[in-house]
């Protein structure tokens, strides 16, 4: 049954739901105030210290406005007021596990051919009708979810939702792009894939950190991918229609205005069912150094992997502050010590991306090959210095604003918007949630950041280390750092033949 | 213009009208308001008028090196307190040269203005004093890092090889933004003191400020701490410089690809010209997605080529026209035949009205999304107000790209996309003999 917007408001998630909290702005008569202060009219400006500066608040954001769209299909609204652009994502709650028990290629294919041509738009047609109403509708499959996007300016909306209702239920799946995109990936794997040193370091490090047992590392297969036929995403299609779906719908806009416009989408769609985490994962147990010779490169591409917390966890918040500053971000350690201090590289940036079953830190940077052991040496006395010691709290404050400020910016524009909340309900999360987590990493402390950096950066978390660059200087410079590698070929690596 | 701004893409329907202030200030400085309270954040964009054309034999990359410099410290600002400071208070920064001009922009909550105002001030005025040996032996050698982290990636020398084949040495553009190493790695303390004297001053800047801002407030912070940095006069426009050759040249490079590559360019226009919309919109109907020309002929439909581009550049001194094509297989010469055929094209099956406003179309959503953001729209008030001398000029820009017709983009493609002025670049594996021939081996300074 559909719950109208006033069951919606008895439960004080809708219309009647707190605005986004602009009022949380710095207020203006601060500056103000700040400009008597600071002695107008003297002979120039006080430059002797670093201005005050008055903190941003946290933003508020109102919780996710809740209804039934239809038996099965659950709707979620994130008002955001002023942006131009509306996202709806239908969110399937079945993947590639689901139908194969694995990732495969004829899964893969059905999410990322879904949106290419439909019952009423042909390819070409498709790409000119998105492209002349501003619409974007992009469409996947993970482990667990499908998934259909639509960003569109509020205005075309109506347009947008026939085309994603379009692409979601009738999906041609044209032979044409089938056999394209088998090409293209065959062409990646075997031909531009091997003589790029960042594909080479990508695929090292993601095939040496998972094994081929998990879904998480299954190596790519080229017979698999000319095997796929039409009808293996078409049967795969019409499989993940019956699951339990989710709409989220951010924007300018209230549930009177998007409920019309979905009830011609929804009607088709709703199963039942639970929706599953992803495959379990389990790290490596022991530390790996894996090289690839690129003979005549003067550079040397260099990648290390270590776990990390998964979502959710304990961990998770004073780990991604550690991230911060150990390289994540410009100002952090690792950029400071390997570019600003020694200018052994152009930049070195770490991620953290937390997953519900697993967490990755992964650190990437390229020096010339003749520095490698040292840029290596340093990376390790940096991993064991955060190890020991943790952050200071000067870090720990300017990590901490920067979250803060990318958490403000969630609502600069409607694409950023549906984007963040996507995320939210992939983890199962709301905005109340997602702040929550931003307020609570003011509990931090430099105890607690050492805490979390000894149990996940300390000497014994195993380490994949990839080195792509020339064999002949990469083994002189392993041989001083003293080190044994695995030696492999890019085409291995591409393959994940390691 | 339009393309100058940003990148491809999207719709119509929105505003391009973006309300501001301007003014100048004591020391010749040009600043623009304008005021978004969407969110907290603002957004700061000053742009220098230096880039790759401004440089001397010599100094050839040392804009872009300035790019590394402006935040290794100045005279109130020791070491990378820019960084810190500006982290701290919330905000991150970024800066980007081009061959025309360099641009540093910032982001922040709106508490942080003084921090921001007092740092970008701060290098402005006194960049020498915080200018050492140490800090710039330091950029250099990263700058050298960045070079080459280009060039060890497939087709990452393409681009400055065919910078070589477009234009004569002596051309402002006749050189890479990043300069060859060996004038990098040459650089001395007082040649980049110079090369700042002549360039980083208020008189050759444009700075924006858009977001949570009050825009008298914001003036009055700006005089505040822009009230020290001393006027030393404006900038040096570049009045003379050869016109790029408009003969016809071929160049081949051998590299560590497992593809062919070729690019066709063609000299054009300067931004401003009455030709650069139907150039703009022409690259949009030729490389645009499926159901443009070149894309659905060589890569979608016949799946000739592994990928297909086509792209219109338009800089304050000149500009160019350029389509790409890689080919597994296909040797270069049948390639280029199946190029000429497409554009061939445009005069024996015209641009329909569909095409055309399609491409139009792409161009404004871009335009729109491009300006949704604070940091988008200060970088949008500045390049208008630098390139046409009004802040808010996207719709007088607009009406210009209304105004083209299908006949205009049959015209400017024969007037501009000429056999006879085309410069070519065959990019094959090394050993590789599919080059077109009488090609002439590109060395790269």
């Amino acid at each position: 049954m559909i719950l109208s917007l006033m069951t919606a408001l008895a439960l004080g998630q809708g219309a009647d739901a707190p605005e986004v909290s602009f009022s949380q702005r710095v207020p203006l008569e601060a500056l103000a105030g700040m400009e008597t202060e600071d002695a107008v009219g003297r002979a120039g400006p006080d430059r002797s210290h670093v201005p005050a500066v008055i903190p941003p608040e946290i933003l508020t954001l109102p919780a996710f406005s809740e209804v039934e769209l239809a038996p099965g299909v659950r709707g979620l609204l994130m008002p955001v007021p002023g942006v131009r652009k509306v996202g709806v994502s239908v969110i399937l709650h079945k993947g590639q596990l689901d139908l194969d028990g694995d990732t495969t290629v004829a899964s893969y294919l059905t999410g990322w051919t879904m949106d290419v041509a439909s019952a009423r738009w042909g390819m070409a047609e498709m790409s000119s009708y998105t492209d002349m109403w501003d619409l974007s509708v992009g469409s996947w499959m993970e482990q667990r979810r499908t998934v259909v996007k639509l960003v569109a300016p509020k205005e075309a909306l109506g347009r947008g939702l026939e085309v994603l209702e379009d692409v979601l239920l009738h999906p041609v799946f044209p032979e044409a792009e089938i056999k394209r995109q088998i090409k293209e990936n065959k062409r990646y794997l075997l031909d531009n894939g091997p003589t790029d040193p960042k594909a080479i370091a990508r695929s090292a490090v993601a095939y040496g950190w998972a094994s081929p047992e998990t879904p998480w590392g299954r190596r790519p297969d080229v017979k698999e991918w000319s095997k796929v036929r039409q009808d293996d995403l078409i049967a795969r299609h019409q499989a993940v229609l019956s699951a339990p779906v989710t709409v989220l719908v951010t924007g300018d806009l209230t549930w009177d205005e998007a409920q019309p416009m979905l009830q011609g989408l929804v009607s088709h769609l709703g199963g039942e069912g639970e929706a599953l985490p992803p495959a379990d994962f389990t790290p490596p147990t022991e530390r790996r150094v894996i090289a690839v010779s690129t003979p005549g490169l003067g550079q040397v591409q260099l990648m290390v992997r270590l776990a990390a917390p998964e979502r959710g966890s304990e961990d998770q918040g004073a780990f991604e502050l550690v991230n911060q500053v150990l390289g994540g971000s410009f100002l952090s350690r690792l950029n400071s010590n390997l570019r600003e201090e020694k200018g052994l590289t152009y930049g070195a940036y770490s991620s953290y991306g937390p997953d519900q079953t697993r967490g990755l830190w992964t650190l990437r940077f390229d020096t010339a090959v003749d520095k490698t052991a040292l840029a290596v040496g340093q990376v390790e006395l940096e991993l064991d210095r955060m190890a020991e010691g943790g952050m200071t709290d000067e870090e720990l404050g300017w990590s901490r604003s920067q979250l803060i400020s990318q958490w403000n910016g969630t609502l600069q524009t409607g694409s950023d918007a549906h984007t963040a909340a996507a995320d939210w309900v992939e983890y199962g999360e709301d905005p109340i949630v997602a702040r929550e987590y931003i307020v609570g990493l003011g509990a931090v402390d430099v105890a607690r950041s050492q805490e979390v950096a000894a149990r996940w950066l300390g000497p014994d978390a195993p380490r994949v280390w990839v080195m792509v660059g020339d064999g002949e200087v990469l083994r002189q410079q392993l041989d001083a750092l003293g080190w044994q590698a695995e030696w492999i070929t890019g085409d291995q690596a591409l393959l994940g033949d390691l | 213009m339009l393309l100058t701004l940003l990148s491809l893409h999207a719709f119509a329907g929105g505003d391009l009208a973006m309300p501001y202030q301007i003014h100048t200030l004591d020391n010749g400085l040009t600043v623009i308001l304008a005021e978004d309270h969407r969110t907290d954040t603002v957004a700061l964009h000053v742009r220098y008028d230096v880039g790759a054309k401004d440089e001397r034999d010599g100094e050839y990359g040392c804009a872009h090196l300035f790019e590394h410099l402006m935040f290794e410290g100045s005279a109130n600002v020791p070491g990378n307190s820019f960084d810190t400071w500006l982290t701290a208070a919330g905000g991150e920064n970024n800066a980007w040269t081009s061959e025309d001009e360099t641009a540093y922009h910032m982001t922040f909550p709106s508490g942080a203005l003084d921090v921001a105002l007092f740092l970008e001030s701060d290098r402005m005025g006194f960049l020498r004093e915080g200018l050492t040996a140490e800090n710039l032996a330091n950029q250099q050698s990263v700058v050298v890092q960045e070079r080459y982290r280009y060039y060890d990636a497939p087709n990452g020398q393409d681009y400055d090889a065919l910078t070589v084949l477009l234009y004569p040495p002596e051309h402002p553009y006749g050189h890479t933004v990043l300069g060859p190493v060996a004038q990098v790695q040459g650089f001395t303390e007082d040649g980049v003191h110079a090369f700042w004297e002549r360039n980083y001053k208020p008189g050759n800047a444009v700075l924006s400020l858009v977001g949570n801002i009050e825009p008298e407030q914001a003036l009055g912070r700006l005089r505040y701490w822009f009230s020290d940095v001393a006027d030393r006069g404006a900038g040096e426009p570049i009045l003379e410089f050869p016109e790029p050759p408009s003969t016809q040249a071929l160049g081949v490079m051998e590299d560590e690809v497992e593809e062919r590559t070729l690019y066709l360019s063609w000299p054009t226009v300067p931004t401003g010209h009455p030709d650069e919309p139907a150039l703009d919109l022409l690259a949009s109907i030729l490389s645009d997605g499926r159901g443009t020309r070149l894309d659905d002929e060589l890569y979608y439909d016949r799946q000739l080529a592994t990928s297909t581009s086509a792209w219109a550049s338009a800089n304050t001194l000149s500009g160019y026209f350029l389509v790409e094509a890689s080919v597994a297989r296909l040797k270069l010469p049948k390639l280029e035949k199946e190029i000429h055929r497409v554009l061939d094209g445009l005069q024996t099956a015209a641009v329909t009205e569909a095409e055309l406003d399609r491409a139009r179309r792409s161009l404004r959503s871009s335009m729109l999304d491009h300006i949704e953001t604070p940091q988008g729209r200060a970088g949008a008030l500045v390049a208008c107000y630098v390139t046409t001398g009004e802040a808010d000029c996207l719709d007088a820009d607009w009406a210009r790209y209304q105004a083209v017709t299908p006949a205009d983009i049959s015209r400017v493609a024969a007037t501009w996309l000429t056999p006879e002025r085309q410069v070519s670049l065959s990019v094959i594996p090394n050993g590789d003999k599919g080059a077109l021939p009488g090609a002439q081996v590109v060395v790269l300074p």
